[in-house]
C-alpha cells in the first residue's frame, strides 16, 4: 500500500525545477486543434484565399467584378436578402401566437398542436416544397383543381412558383426553429408579472401585448435573425421553386457558378457578402440572446398559471390546427397519394394505385440502394465523429485543462455562420486539388457534413458538461482512479442519454442534408436527398415521394427513439 | 510520527496569493481542521494535499517522501488519500453499494471481500438497509454518509474532507458533527477538515488552523485557541470578543481609563502595543465592586434578552469605548443603570 513515488522520481533540489511533466491533456489539445484547423479555419480561409486569386495563383480582384458584374447577379443577391426578410415575418407570424398559445394559454389540442410543430420541425424543407408544388403548382397544383372544379373558372387560384410561394414555404418550414426559442423563453415569466398588469385592470390582450410579448421580445429578435439566416442558405426550395420562375437567389447563383465550367474563384468572391451578413447578424442574435431579455432565469420564476380565453381560445385552436394543416398535412397527404399512384394527377382511385414506386425506388433503379446506403453511412459517421469531436473539446474548454482552451470551443461554433453551399466551396477549394484529392469521396462528404453539424453537437455537448460537477470525477481520481476510469465509468454513463440525443440530432440533420452535398457529390457518394432532388428535375414525383416518404419514416423512426432517450426537450432544447 | 508536512507552501493564481507560505506537520492519525472565512485560502491547501493543483512554492510530504512540488505531482489517483467533497460527488448511476465498493474495486481486490467491507462500513454508517437503493433515493443526510463510507472504506493514508457538511440543514448538521468524530475515534485515519464553521471544527478537531488571507494565524486545540487567542483575527473569529487598544508601560498595562500591574496577568505581551480580549462571559456585571478588585465602570447603554441570557451593551469610562457583556437571565440592569465590569486578568488574552 506505500508503493507511491513521485513521477518523476525526485532529484537533487536544484534539477528538480527542470523537470516537466508529461502532460496527455496538451497533446489532445493539439490533436484537437490540428483537427479543427483541417475542419475549420483551412477550408474558410481557402474561401478567402481562391477569391482573391485568378486560376493560376496571381493575387486579382477581377472574380469580384465577375461576381458582381450583372446585374442578374446583383438581383439574385437582392432576391436572397428579400426573402430572408419575408421569411423571417411571416414565420413570426405563424410562431408567435402558437408558442403564446401553448405555453401560456388554456387553448384545448395543445398536445396535437404540438405534435404538429415537431412534423414541421423534422420535415426537410425540400419535401415541404415538393408537397406544395403538388399541391399549387399552377396547372396540375391539387388545390387549384378543386378550386377549378367548384368556381368553373379556368384559372389558377395560387402559384407556388413565384417569390410569394417561395417564401411562404420557406416560412413554413422555419416557424418552428423560432416556436423553439419563443416557447421556451415564454415558459420562464412569471404568471406573477402578468397579475401584476390584470390587477391594475388590463385586459388579456393588453397583458400579453404589452408585458408579456415584450419580456420575451429579445428571444423574438434573435429567433427572426436565426431563422433569416437560415433562409438564405437554403438551397433546396430556392432551386425547386425559384428556378421554374427564373427567380435566382444566391445559393442557386453559386450553385450555377458551379456547372460547367466550374468557376470556383467567382462563386467563393460571391459568397463573400452573404458570409459577411451572416456573421454579423449571428454576432448581433448572440449578443440578444446573451442579454437574456428580461426573463429571469431562477428556473423557479414563481407560479405559472394558464391564461383562460374564454371563446377566443378555440380561435386559437383553429390557428395552431390551420399552420400544421399548411405546413405537415396537406403536403405529406397529397406525398403519400403520389407515392401510392401510377400517376399522380389522376387523383385518387383504386385503379392508380401501385406500390411499384416503392419497389422502384427501393430496388430497381440502379443506383437507389446505393443511394440509400450513402446516406445511412454518411450521416452515422458524421453523427458519431462530431459528437465525440465535440465531447472532446467541450471536456477541454469545461474543465479548462489547457491554456486557450476557449479558443477550440469558439472554432466549434463558428460553421453556424457560414451557410451549407459556401461550406462546400470551401472543402471543394481546400481538399479537392492535390495531394489530398478527395473530391468524388464519401470522405470529403462525411468531413464536410461534421463541420456543418459541429455547432449542434458542440452546444449539445458544452450543456451538458456544465451539467456535470467536476467533483465527480475527482472524487474517482482521488479513489485512485485515473482520468480514463473517470470517462468509462462515471462521465460516459451520466452523459449517456444527452450525447445519444445530440447523435440522433445530428443524424436526423445529415440525413436530408442538400446543400452542402449538392456542391461534393458525384454519382458513387449521391445521398438520398440528392436523389429526391434530381428526381423532381425529371418530373418524376411519384418516385420522388416514395422515396421522400421513406426518408420521413426514417426520420420519424429516429425522432421517436430520440423522445423515448431523452425525453421531451429532444431537439426542442433552446440552445 | 510526522504523517504529512506541508514547507513553505504557496499558491499563487494570477496576481493573487491564494496560499502564502504556510508550514504545517499533522502526526499520525490526527484530525486537525483549516479553519477560516471564504477565500482564506483553506480550500485551496486542501485541493494541494489531494493532488489536484500544484503548488507555486514549497513542497508536501507524506510519511518523508514528497508529493508534490511545483515541477510535478503524484496524481491524485496514486495518492493512497480520499475525499469527502463539498456536493457529496455520490455518482447517480451507481448504487449506494457500488458507489462504496468502487475504490476498493479500483484497488483491485477479490469480489468478495469488497462485498464484506462494503457491508460492514454500511453499518457503521447505519446505511446498511439502503444499499441496494440510488443516490436519488437518498435523503441528504444519506448521501452525507454513502461519502464518508465511500472515502472510509478504502482505509487512506490521509482522509480529506471539504466543507462536508455545508448543504445539510442545521439540526442534520449537529448530529453529522459528532458523527464524523465518532468515525475518526473508530478508525483513527489522518484527517484534514476545511470549513468556515467553528463550531464544526471545535467538536471534529484534536487541533485547528486558523488561516485569514492565504496565512496560518494561529495553530492550537480547540481549547487553547479560544482561550489564548495569539491575534486579534483569531480572537474575534473563534467566538465573540471585546478587543481593548493597550500598550505595556513601566511593568503596567496601560489602556484607556486604566492601568492595571502586568503581573496580574500571568503573561508576556507580545510587543509594546497590543490589544486585550475579553470574552463577553468572562465579564461579572454588579452594582458595586469589591475593593481592589480589577473592574471597569460603566453606563448600560443597551440590553437584549436572548432566554438563555442578557446580553448587555456597556459604556465604560464615560462612553471611552462600550463592553459587551453576557450574563445569566437572573442578572437585571435597566438601561441607564451604573455598573461595574469586573474581569479577571489572568483569563485575558493579549493579542497582536
Amino acid at each position: 500500500m506505500s508503493d507511491i513515488a513521485l513521477q518523476p522520481a525526485p532529484a537533487a533540489p536544484g534539477r528538480l525545477a527542470k523537470l516537466v511533466p508529461f502532460d496527455p491533456s496538451r497533446l489532445l489539445w493539439f490533436g484537437l486543434a490540428a483537427v479543427m484547423i483541417f475542419l475549420v479555419v483551412y477550408p474558410l480561409w481557402q474561401i478567402v484565399s481562391v477569391s482573391l486569386h485568378d486560376g493560376d495563383g496571381n493575387f486579382t480582384f477581377d472574380n469580384y467584378a465577375t461576381a458582381f458584374g450583372r446585374p442578374r447577379y446583383i438581383q439574385s443577391f437582392i432576391n436572397s436578402l428579400w426573402l430572408g426578410v419575408c421569411a423571417c415575418v411571416l414565420s413570426l407570424c405563424f410562431a408567435v401566437p402558437i408558442s403564446w398559445g401553448l405555453a401560456r394559454t388554456d387553448m384545448p389540442g395543445k398536445g396535437f398542436v404540438w405534435l404538429g410543430v415537431i412534423g414541421a420541425y423534422v420535415m426537410p424543407p425540400f419535401m415541404g416544397a415538393i408537397g406544395w408544388i403538388l399541391l399549387a403548382g399552377p396547372n396540375a397544383g391539387w388545390l387549384n383543381r378543386v378550386f377549378r372544379s367548384l368556381s368553373g373558372m379556368d384559372m389558377a387560384l395560387l402559384d407556388i412558383y413565384t417569390f410569394s410561394g417561395l417564401v411562404f414555404v420557406v416560412a413554413l418550414y422555419s416557424f418552428p426553429l423560432v416556436f423553439v426559442f419563443v416557447n421556451a423563453a415564454l415558459e420562464l415569466v412569471s404568471s406573477e408579472m402578468e397579475d401584476a398588469g390584470a390587477i391594475l385592470g388590463a385586459s388579456i390582450w393588453h397583458v400579453a401585448r404589452r408585458i408579456t410579448i415584450p419580456i420575451v421580445l429579445p428571444t423574438i429578435i434573435g429567433a427572426a435573425i436565426i431563422v433569416f439566416l437560415e433562409a438564405v442558405s437554403l438551397f433546396g426550395a430556392p432551386a425547386l421553386l425559384g428556378t421554374p420562375a427564373r427567380i435566382s437567389v444566391v445559393t442557386t447563383t453559386l450553385f450555377e457558378f458551379f456547372s460547367n465550367p466550374v468557376r470556383i474563384e467567382v462563386a467563393a468572391a460571391y459568397s463573400m457578402p452573404l458570409l459577411l451578413i451572416t456573421v454579423v447578424l449571428f454576432l448581433l442574435q448572440y449578443w440578444l440572446i446573451r442579454r437574456r431579455g428580461y426573463v429571469t432565469q431562477t428556473g423557479k420564476g414563481g407560479e405559472r398559471r394558464m391564461t383562460k380565453l374564454g371563446p377566443w381560445r378555440w380561435a386559437f385552436f383553429a390557428y395552431g390546427f390551420g399552420v400544421v394543416l399548411l405546413a405537415v398535412i396537406l403536403p405529406m397527404m397529397i406525398i403519400v397519394q403520389a407515392a401510392l399512384s401510377k400517376a399522380w394527377g389522376r387523383g385518387f382511385s383504386l385503379d392508380n394505385l401501385t406500390l411499384n414506386n416503392f419497389r422502384y425506388i427501393l430496388f430497381d433503379h440502379s443506383t437507389a440502394g446505393q443511394t440509400v446506403l450513402n446516406s445511412a453511412m454518411f450521416s452515422f459517421w458524421t453523427a458519431t465523429l462530431a459528437v465525440t469531436l465535440t465531447l472532446l473539446i467541450a471536456y477541454i474548454v469545461n474543465r479548462k485543462l489547457v491554456p486557450f482552451s476557449g479558443l477550440l470551443g469558439f472554432l466549434a461554433v463558428t460553421p453556424f455562420v457560414i451557410p451549407g453551399i459556401v461550406l462546400a466551396i470551401g472543402f471543394y477549394a481546400a481538399y479537392a486539388p492535390p495531394p489530398l484529392a478527395l473530391y468524388g469521396t464519401g470522405l470529403i462528404m462525411v468531413l464536410s457534413f461534421t463541420t456543418r453539424f459541429m455547432p449542434v453537437a458542440y452546444i449539445n455537448a458544452a450543456s451538458s458538461m456544465r451539467s456535470l460537477h467536476p467533483e465527480m470525477e475527482e472524487a474517482v481520481r482521488i479513489l485512485g482512479g485515473s482520468r480514463i476510469t473517470a470517462i468509462r465509468r462515471v462521465i460516459a454513463p451520466l452523459l449517456k442519454r444527452s450525447l445519444a440525443g445530440a447523435w440522433l440530432i445530428v443524424f436526423i440533420g445529415a440525413t436530408r442534408e442538400l446543400s452542402t452535398a449538392v456542391l461534393l457529390y458525384v454519382g458513387s457518394t449521391r445521398t438520398m436527398s440528392i436523389m429526391i432532388y434530381d428526381l423532381s428535375e425529371e418530373g418524376r414525383f411519384e418516385q420522388l415521394s416514395a422515396l421522400g416518404l421513406v426518408l420521413v419514416f426514417a426520420t420519424m423512426v429516429f425522432v421517436a427513439i430520440g423522445f423515448r432517450v431523452v425525453g421531451r426537450d429532444f431537439m426542442l432544447k433552446r440552445s | 510520527m510526522v504523517k504529512l508536512s506541508l514547507k513553505n507552501l504557496s499558491r499563487s493564481f494570477g496576481d493573487v496569493k491564494a496560499v502564502d507560505d504556510i508550514n504545517l506537520d499533522l502526526e499520525d492519525g490526527e484530525f486537525v481542521s483549516l479553519l477560516g472565512p471564504s477565500g482564506c485560502g483553506k480550500t485551496t491547501t486542501l485541493r494541494m494535499l489531494a493532488g489536484f493543483i500544484p503548488p507555486s512554492a514549497g513542497t508536501i510530504e507524506m510519511n518523508g517522501r514528497a508529493l508534490s512540488n511545483p515541477a510535478s505531482v503524484v496524481p491524485p489517483e496514486k495518492r493512497q488519500m480520499s475525499m469527502i467533497f463539498q456536493s457529496y460527488a455520490i455518482w447517480p448511476n451507481m448504487t449506494v453499494a457500488q458507489n462504496v465498493g468502487f475504490g476498493l474495486g479500483v484497488r483491485k481486490l477479490p469480489r468478495a471481500e469488497i462485498a464484506t467491507r462494503v457491508k460492514r462500513i454500511l453499518d457503521v454508517v447505519h446505511l446498511g438497509a439502503l444499499a441496494e437503493r440510488y443516490p436519488s433515493q437518498l435523503s441528504g443526510g444519506q448521501q452525507q454518509r454513502v461519502a464518508l463510507a465511500r472515502a472510509i472504506v478504502v482505509e487512506p493514508q490521509v482522509l480529506l474532507l471539504d466543507e462536508p457538511l455545508s448543504n445539510l440543514d442545521a439540526n442534520l448538521r449537529e448530529e453529522m458533527r459528532f458523527e464524523i468524530r465518532r468515525l475518526h475515534d473508530e478508525f483513527k485515519i489522518t484527517s484534514v477538515y476545511v470549513t468556515h464553521d467553528q463550531s464544526e471544527a471545535m467538536v471534529t478537531s484534536d487541533r485547528i488552523v486558523v488561516m485569514n488571507q492565504g496565512r496560518i494565524e494561529q495553530v492550537s486545540t480547540p481549547v487553547d485557541l479560544y482561550a489564548h487567542p495569539k491575534t486579534r483575527f483569531v480572537a474575534s473569529f473563534i467566538g465573540k470578543t471585546n478587543l481593548i487598544d493597550a500598550r505595556s508601560e513601566n511593568g503596567n498595562v496601560v489602556f484607556t481609563g486604566g492601568a492595571w500591574p502586568l503581573a496580574a496577568f500571568g503573561v508576556t505581551p507580545p510587543g509594546q502595543r497590543f490589544q486585550l480580549s475579553i470574552r463577553p462571559h468572562d465579564v461579572k456585571l454588579g452594582r458595586e465592586v469589591a475593593p481592589g478588585a480589577f473592574a471597569f465602570k460603566g453606563r448600560i447603554a443597551e440590553r437584549a434578552y436572548l432566554g438563555d441570557v442578557w446580553d448587555y451593551a456597556v459604556a465604560v469610562e464615560d462612553g471611552q469605548f462600550q463592553l459587551r457583556v453576557t450574563t445569566t437571565p437572573r442578572d437585571m440592569f435597566e438601561v441607564g443603570d451604573t455598573v461595574y465590569c469586573a474581569v479577571d486578568p489572568s483569563i485575558v488574552a493579549m493579542v497582536e
